[in-house]
């Protein structure tokens, strides 16, 4: 599993939450809220990211996480500490 | 963002993976016994009971037909523990509900208790089960379904003698609600079944004469409740066909709504 991969996971999600047009962008240095979520968008988003990834991040890990590049990074680490 | 999906029904039938807290204790092995009988997977948590849920998970591996049975350790009050669990069991099972019943009480005149006392049934049968939604809220969430049963007691109403365990009751009442609004619309729902006095358990260690007496002859049915009552209303909540049913406490209770 790539990092691009992850990322890829977490743009379908995102679309399919906010119901984004299929064609959306995500940027690293962008924040959820920058796509119109609310705090529940993003916990709906994260946990079927991990659902997909198959992976658990404790909620601690996610206190300091800003960016969506952040986020890509932890949930990829959490994919090759897996692997 | 899209509708919500229906949970999964199996060919076989609504074959489902359930979790149980205090799935060892009076009441607690009545329903697991009866979920795996009826076919469903079952994780189920003891925190003392370790030999009673061995037992239990070895008897229920004889039952031609029953569902897998895997009992977890785990003490509520500690949130490691409880991460722990709950972790153990979704790497073997992708749980449909679950259904919240451990719980503590401990009796006496408000004016003698101890805050230790109060503390220790509150982190119980309270903030244990918002630690356990609260985890098992990121796996609801990530499957976009998933059903809250928490095990509730008619003295949420007030009970003289009980006042912790009934305001931690009460106190779920509120989680249960609130969970049922915050998450209703990502296809979670949430549900009291709020019980009476019933045989086994701690209706039968913790109820005192004259509360039995109470109940025998002010409840409209003259009689306890029995396992059977709590296990056919729990299965038909964590059943596909309750999944509109949310935000509700439903009182097993034989019509008296009110303890003394
Ligand atoms: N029986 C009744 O008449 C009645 C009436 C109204 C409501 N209720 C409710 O029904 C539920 C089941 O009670 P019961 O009658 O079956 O009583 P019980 O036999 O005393 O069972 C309580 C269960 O909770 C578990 N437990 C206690 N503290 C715990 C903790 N810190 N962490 C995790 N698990 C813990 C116990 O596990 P271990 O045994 O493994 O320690 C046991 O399995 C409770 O929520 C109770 O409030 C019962």
């Amino acid at each position: 599993m790539t990092r691009d991969d992850v990322l890829d996971i977490l743009r379908q999600e995102t679309i399919d939450i906010l119901d984004l047009p299929a064609d959306t962008v995500m940027e690293d240095g962008k924040s959820f809220a920058d796509y119109g979520a609310i705090s529940i968008d993003i916990v709906t988003i994260v946990s079927g990211v991990m659902r997909r990834l198959n992976v658990s991040v404790p909620r601690q890990d996610l206190y300091d996480v800003h960016s969506l590049g952040q986020l890509v990074d932890v949930l990829h680490s959490a994919c090759a500490a897996k692997e | 963002m899209p509708p919500v999906s229906s949970p999964t029904l199996t060919p076989d039938g609504p074959r489902r993976s359930l979790f149980i807290t205090g799935g060892a204790g009076g009441l607690g092995a009545g329903l697991v016994r009866a979920a795996a009988r009826a076919g469903h997977n079952v994780a189920f948590t003891y925190r003392t009971s370790a030999s009673a849920a061995d037992a239990l998970a070895a008897d229920l591996a004889a039952v031609p037909g029953a569902g897998r049975c895997l009992p977890l350790r785990m003490d509520q009050r500690d949130t490691d523990s409880v991460e722990q669990a709950i972790s153990a069991a979704l790497t073997e099972l992708d749980i449909d509900a679950v259904i919240l019943n451990a719980g503590a009480a401990k009796t006496g005149l408000l004016a003698q208790m101890e805050d230790a006392d109060w503390l220790e049934v509150v982190d119980t049968n309270l903030t244990g089960a918002f630690r356990v939604c609260r985890r098992f809220l990121w796996h609801f969430l990530g499957r976009r379904s998933g059903q809250f049963i928490h095990i509730g007691s008619v003295a949420a109403g007030g009970m003289a003698g009980h006042a912790a365990y009934a305001a931690s009751k009460a106190g779920v009442e509120g989680l249960s609600a609130s969970l049922a609004r915050e998450y209703g619309p990502r296809g979670i729902t949430s549900n009291v079944v709020s019980l009476g006095l019933f045989d086994g358990g701690m209706g039968s260690e913790q109820a005192s004469d004259s509360l039995r007496q109470f109940w025998l002859t002010h409840c409209p049915q003259r009689r306890t409740g029995h396992g059977d009552d709590i296990a056919s209303t729990v299965l038909f909540l964590c059943s596909g066909a309750a999944t509109f049913v949310n935000g509700q406490v439903i009182r097993l209770t034989g019509g008296l709504d009110w303890a003394p």
